[in-house]
């Protein structure tokens, strides 16, 4: 077995026993560094629990970039039940609901219900859509029992991970088959979480190969209407089905296959018709790694992904071809060189009902590729005290041809107690489809509207500047800060003109918009027992984009409005004795000053768990109990506002 | 009052779990105690000295842990070297997992010397060291143990306590080949 997998094997063993309780055979010692170890015996030394950071956590501790690392404990012990609630746990992520099942989400500003510059990954899968940029969170769903973390990553990661990781990436990782054995039946249900229910087989299939296949489903009611408005008439359900095999034969060779399908109903409403969005779709991933030479390792990944949207007014499928593989190896004694190539095929089509506003989408059918070289230098200046990442990648595709992504970190780790951190990358993000080529005419709320091609609209650059530090106070605090200065340039603008044939307003794009954005991110954690965990997290941003004189887009400056200046976190998680777990999570997020304001609010979850025994677990979850319901994010027309929840959960596990 | 006990938990402190490195640093103290240097030579000296070779993980805590100790216990000074030449003068020499790449080198000039080496990189002992510390993984948590090489230990004309093998994970009496 390679350490790497020992210690995760080892973590999930960690989470699903628990508490960690030491003090049958340690001798006590106190917090600090001072007295009472003094002749310790072998046997005492050998009982005391080391702090459940995880070696991911650590390589996070030591590593040259802004972020957080969301544990499965974490997520099991926020309450939340979707991927873009638990993102909320990480500083800095911007996180507006707008409706039950719709999510503007972003890192460090631009949101959106198209949020362009974030991209989110689950084992190595973009879930990034090059149809309208951005990510379809309501597809993008995963059981998150099967998580065993997620990195939120503050800043540009496109060397590594492509244009369009611009300004941060969210690296979900699920655990392997392997840790996933037995049986798992969870069930629950209340108000506005109406119902939920996740089954889970796991079995082994062979020595050394595992199996786990699982279905989830969920039913989310409505968002409370606000007064005046329409009703928001938005509940949501969702099934999703899925599998992960693992075959890890020698630390030498291991395959890993996932594959999931999953069905999605929406009602809503378009232009004040009612009506249900379907969405739906699947995936089918295969990565194999390899020992190349030595401490070489050779890694082989190909996916495929589709959706599938009918949204009433179109109809629409991307499915996207992915093969990627990346080779790593020791260069000399000082050098870890990492270097690959990755191939993309999409096919996006597009079919509009004219009935319902759209009037046509031009070509409806459209292929794209994209191909990348990459290659990163770690480079041990001072072994373990100073350390260099050089990375380059160039990336070729149909719309602007070549963009490189160059970057640059250094870290300077004296102790383990501390790390230093500074960065420049270039990062791109590359025009969606419907900004470069699409030709669609629609009418809105009666207006005859058409959007042209704009094939010479460029690309988005950011040039990223950042910094950093993590410190561990002492045994029982760890505190993180990260600042960040952003410069965009040719940011794109939709240019909006009345047409000669009249009544009818042209729109095309031009990259006439440039600004900047400046902020931090700060996190504390005080594990000051093993048994009371306080975790604290504040982030702040200013942005200041604007757009040309020749330019008429009124929503790109707004974009500065669209973000929180200042968000504050603090959670509690409180182990009761050995069976039950008290955990509360407060959270304030600042107004969005936008032309249709959102007030701040100040959110609680609480959750109160049992364990029962024999595998049974019993938990009672509040969420936004201070208010009977606020508005998080105002997407067009649409008026909600996220309500007061409660539910039930039971879990049983063998 | 609910949302106060909530929001603030407990005040009552209990046993914290602490860092990897603060454990290594309490077995390095506890290694000094239960280890025997030879009686020629420079460890007549009245002070032992405890080398970190590299990289050093401990961040103030190995000083810390000896600032700490008991009274009657022989004076230890705490130093951080550079090559295997420099860690020749110390008694008990750390080398880091960080420093994998350039330990089997060190390792291999410092046979024979009267030092003991402890390494926390799992092919520690088929290179020649002394003695690993293992994190082991429990459901209770992660703890660390520590494996011994005797033959290396033979080598370096040191003698290991009887308390002190009986507590290891695993005693070896020659070098490992492969783990």
């Amino acid at each position: 077995m390679n350490p790497s997998l020992r210690v995760r094997l080892g973590l999930a063993l960690m989470s699903a026993g628990g508490v960690v309780l030491a003090e049958e055979t340690a001798p006590a010692p106190a917090p600090a560094n001072t007295g009472d170890y003094r002749d310790a015996t072998f046997e005492e030394l050998g009982g005391l629990t080391i702090s459940s950071v995880s070696k991911a956590a650590e390589d996070f501790f030591r590593s040259a970039a802004a972020g957080s690392v969301i544990t499965a404990e974490d997520i099991r012990r926020s309450g939340a039940l979707t991927l873009p609630d638990v993102l909320r746990l990480a500083p800095g992520v911007e996180v507006g609901q707008y409706n039950s099942r719709g999510y503007a989400l972003t890192v460090r500003g631009f949101n959106g219900t198209a949020a362009t510059k974030l991209l989110p990954l689950v084992d190595g899968r973009s879930l990034y859509s090059a149809r309208a940029g951005g990510t379809i969170w309501e597809a993008r769903d995963l059981p998150l029992e099967d998580v065993e973390q997620i990195e939120v990553v503050g800043g540009p990661g496109g060397t590594t991970w492509g244009t369009n990781a611009m300004n941060g990436v969210v690296n979900i990782i699920t655990k392997s088959a392997r840790q996933t054995q037995g049986t798992q039946v969870t069930a629950g249900g209340g108000v506005y979480e109406q119902a939920f229910a996740y089954v889970r087989q796991g079995v082994e299939t062979g020595p050394n190969a595992w199996l786990r296949v699982y279905a989830k489903a969920l039913a989310r009611g409505e968002t409370e209407t606000v007064a005046g408005a329409a009703d928001v008439n938005d509940a949501w359900h969702q099934f999703r089905s899925g599998f992960r095999f693992d075959h890890e034969p020698s630390s030498a060779a291991s395959t890993v296959v996932t594959g999931d399908v999953f069905f999605s109903d929406a009602d809503q409403l378009i232009l004040g018709s009612p009506g249900v969005g379907k969405t739906s779709g699947g995936h089918l991933l295969g990565r194999r790694e390899l020992e190349a030479g030595g401490e070489g390792r050779l890694s082989l990944q190909f996916y495929y992904d589709r959706i599938d949207r009918d949204s009433l007014s179109t109809v629409s499928s991307a499915d996207v071809f992915d093969a990627e593989a990346r080779h790593e190896f020791d260069l000399g004694e000082r050098q870890r060189l990492s270097w690959g190539a990755n191939a993309r095929a999409s096919r996006l089509e597009d079919k509009v009902r004219t009935a319902a506003g759209f009037i046509r989408v031009v070509p409806d059918v459209r292929y794209l590729k994209l191909g990348a070289i990459f290659v990163q230098d770690t480079i041990h200046l001072s072994p373990g005290v100073w350390t260099a990442t050089l990375g380059l990648r160039a990336e070729y595709n149909d719309f602007t041809d070549l963009e490189s992504l160059p970057s640059l970190r250094v870290a300077w780790t004296p102790s383990d107690r501390l790390t230093v951190w500074g960065a420049y990358s270039r990062a791109v993000r590359i025009p969606s489809r419907f900004e470069h080529d699409q030709s669609s005419e629609q009418l809105f709320f009666g207006q005859p509207t058409r959007t042209i091609p704009s094939e010479e609209v460029e690309s988005e650059t950011l040039d990223a500047f950042e910094a950093g530090a993590r410190r561990r106070v002492s045994n029982w605090l760890t505190a993180g800060a990260s600042v960040y200065f952003n410069q965009y340039h040719h940011l794109i603008t939709g240019e909006s003109r009345v047409d000669a044939t009249p009544g009818l307003i042209v729109t095309e794009f031009e990259n006439l918009g440039a600004g900047r954005a400046w902020g931090g991110e700060l996190s504390a954690t005080a594990e000051a027992t093993d048994w009371w965990r306080l975790i604290f997290t504040w982030s702040a941003i200013r942005i200041d984009i604007d757009s040309d004189a020749r330019s008429n887009d009124a929503s790109l400056p707004a974009v500065a409005d669209k973000s929180p200046a200042h968000q504050l976190g603090l959670r509690s998680l409180w182990n009761i004795g050995k069976t039950w777990e008290a955990d509360a999570w407060l959270r304030w997020v600042d107004e969005l000053p936008d032309s249709r304001p959102v007030a701040a609010y100040t959110s609680l979850d609480l959750r109160l768990g049992k364990q029962l025994g024999r595998g049974w677990e019993v938990s009672v979850v509040a969420r936004n109990l201070l208010e009977p319901s606020h508005p998080e994010f105002i997407f067009s027309g649409v008026r909600s506002e996220v309500p007061r929840g409660f539910y039930l959960r039971v879990d049983w596990r063998r | 009052m609910g949302l106060w006990v909530f929001l603030v938990g407990p005040v009552v402190a209990a046993v914290a779990p602490l860092p990897e490195f603060e454990i290594k640093a309490r077995y390095l103290e506890a290694f000094v105690r239960y280890v025997e240097w030879p009686a020629a030579g420079r460890s007549e000296a009245p002070t032992l000295v405890v080398g970190v070779l590299g990289h050093d993980p401990f961040g103030g805590a190995l000083e810390a842990v000896f600032a700490n100790r008991g009274a009657n216990a022989r004076p230890v000074a705490v130093r951080r070297v550079a090559s295997s030449a420099e860690a020749r003068a110390c008694d008990l020499v750390f080398i880091s997992r960080e420093e994998a790449r350039r330990q089997t080198v060190w390792l291999a000039e410092l046979t024979g010397a009267p030092v003991l080496t402890v390494c926390d990189h799992e092919s520690s002992l088929k290179e020649g060291a002394a003695i690993l510390l293992v994190r082991e993984d429990t459901v209770e948590g992660g703890r660390l143990r520590f494996d011994v090489n005797l033959a290396a230990v033979d080598r370096a004309g040191l003698k290991v306590g009887s308390d002190m093998l009986k507590s290891a994970r695993r005693v070896f009496r020659d070098d490992r080949k492969g783990d």
